[in-house]
């Protein structure tokens, strides 16, 4: 009886810590343009889930000093996992990237140069993630002071944007969730983002969900570059 | 009777091959916009896409290059934001990777100090679902707005919350809500770039009793292209 007091209990923290973490971007997929008292009320009631040790974190401070763990050069390696879509599942992952920072803060901008071996599905058809859209990319990272979070827009070199309004769990991690811009339909991006405090890596995992199936998951990490330097410009003073 | 059937192919392979190359040249080519603003839209929703992305992509383009920028109005509730002194600057704008995407370095400051000169970025993309032109914008105080708009007369027009930033005592004065519309137009001649920023605080002010106030900031900018030729992607 115990046992399954102690199995149920797991049960119920494991669904509030998967919830939480998926609820708190969530909420910001459509990125309304004001928040509105309901909104604010749903923050409170998230705030009230996220509890259980993967609270958002709302200290504005904190906020900047995470972003300012990704500035530098990076040498970049990891993988392109196609879930099942071409005979090569799992690609290798090579390039660099260059995250400069602007103003007090700083907000960041990463200039990404990131390869891997072209794939096509079984009928030699191109499928999303097939070829790197990240060679080159612009990455851009900005404090949203109205709902205390991360606000974040990637262009590849095929031209599109996609964006969303994240926020930081656990301390270290970014968490952002919204509709893709890149692809048409019902897809959806989440994007992952942990920047220890000893600033030596920046690990990054980019997904797609098209029609609730795992389509394309990028994961790389960002190893810093010995000695490099850290360039910020300057900004409001 | 098998040379005849063998030559009819032939025909419909061309034919579909030369419909295939004027479908292509229709969306590469012919201007989507004609002289006097009026659509030309093809007919099936695939060119259509098709058209207005190929709309969004040239649109994009003709933002690359090196501008100098001048402020050609700078006003807070109707009156000079900064009297005696109109800052100046310079942006870049490149392409990101072959494709249109557009990364833009914009530095503005006082007149000949350029050591006091503050930086902030622009980054425009395409959003495949408007479809429209995607705006991401850092502030030179580290925040961050994004906004989506569709192409309408050369010009975007996002809609978007803006930070919220407490520049004064909060005693004194205290900033609610923050709404801003920012525009930018391109030239047909592509020569010229003019964004214009429409900022709407909603504001407390507390001087012996509190009242809310709307204050209106409203902001031009010219940016005229200095090297007629663009730069290669980044």
């Amino acid at each position: 009886m115990i046992k399954r007091q102690r199995v149920l209990r797991s049960f119920v923290s494991m669904s509030v810590l998967l919830l939480a973490e998926h609820a708190a971007p969530a909420a910001e997929a459509s990125d309304p343009p004001e928040p509105t008292q309901r909104q604010t009320d749903a923050d409170e009631v998230l705030d009230e889930i996220v509890v259980e040790g993967r609270r958002a974190l709302r200290k504005p401070q904190a906020i900047l000093d995470w972003m300012a763990r990704l500035v530098g050069q990076f040498a970049v390696d990891g993988n392109v996992d196609l879930h099942g879509r071409s005979a090569t599942d799992l690609l290798d992952v090579q390039g660099g990237s260059t995250c400069i920072g602007f103003g007090p803060g700083p907000a960041v901008q990463c200039e990404l140069s990131i390869r891997w071996p072209e794939a096509r599905g079984s009928g030699g058809e191109s499928i999303p993630g097939g070829v790197s859209t990240l060679d080159r990319a612009m990455l851009t990272f900005g404090f949203e002071p109205n709902r205390i979070g991360i606000r974040h827009m990637l262009v590849g070199n095929d031209g599109m944007a996609d964006g969303a309004l994240g926020y930081l769990l656990s301390g270290d991690t970014l968490v952002a969730r919204a509709k893709c811009g890149s692809v048409a339909g019902n897809c959806e991006r989440v994007v992952r983002v942990t920047a220890e405090p000893d600033r030596k890596t920046v690990r990054m995992e980019i997904s797609m969900e098209i029609d609730l199936r795992k389509a394309v998951t990028i994961t790389f990490a960002m190893h810093r570059v010995p000695d490099s330097p850290s360039l910020v410009y300057p900004g409001a003073r | 009777m098998r040379r005849r059937s063998s030559s009819l192919i032939a025909m419909l392979a061309s034919l579909g091959i030369l419909a295939a190359g004027s479908a292509h040249g229709q969306v590469r080519t012919q201007p989507v916009w004609k002289s006097g603003g009026e659509v030309q839209v093809p007919a099936d929703p695939a060119s259509m896409l098709a058209a207005k992305l190929a709309e969004l992509d040239s649109w994009l383009r003709a933002l690359e290059g090196h501008f100098s920028l001048s402020v050609e109005r700078h006003e807070i509730a109707g009156l000079p934001a900064m009297p005696g002194m109109a800052p100046e600057g310079v942006v870049d704008c490149s392409s990101i990777g072959a494709g249109p995407g557009v990364h833009c370095l914009l530095s503005i400051g006082p007149p000949h100090q350029r050591h006091r000169w503050e930086s902030s970025v622009m980054l425009f993309g395409v959003d495949i679902d408007g479809p429209g032109i995607h705006l991401f914008r850092l502030n030179s105080e580290s925040t961050a707005e994004a906004g989506v708009s569709p192409l309408r007369n050369n010009a975007v027009i996002f809609h978007v919350s803006c930070p919220v930033i407490q520049r004064y005592p909060r005693s004194l004065m205290e900033v609610l809500s923050c709404r801003r519309e920012t525009r930018v137009h391109v030239r047909p001649d592509s020569k010229s770039v003019e964004i214009r920023q429409y900022t709407n605080e909603q504001v407390l002010m507390c001087g012996g009793r509190c009242r809310v106030v709307m204050l209106a900031t409203h902001l031009e900018w010219a940016l005229e292209r200095v090297h007629p030729e663009r730069p290669t992607g980044r």
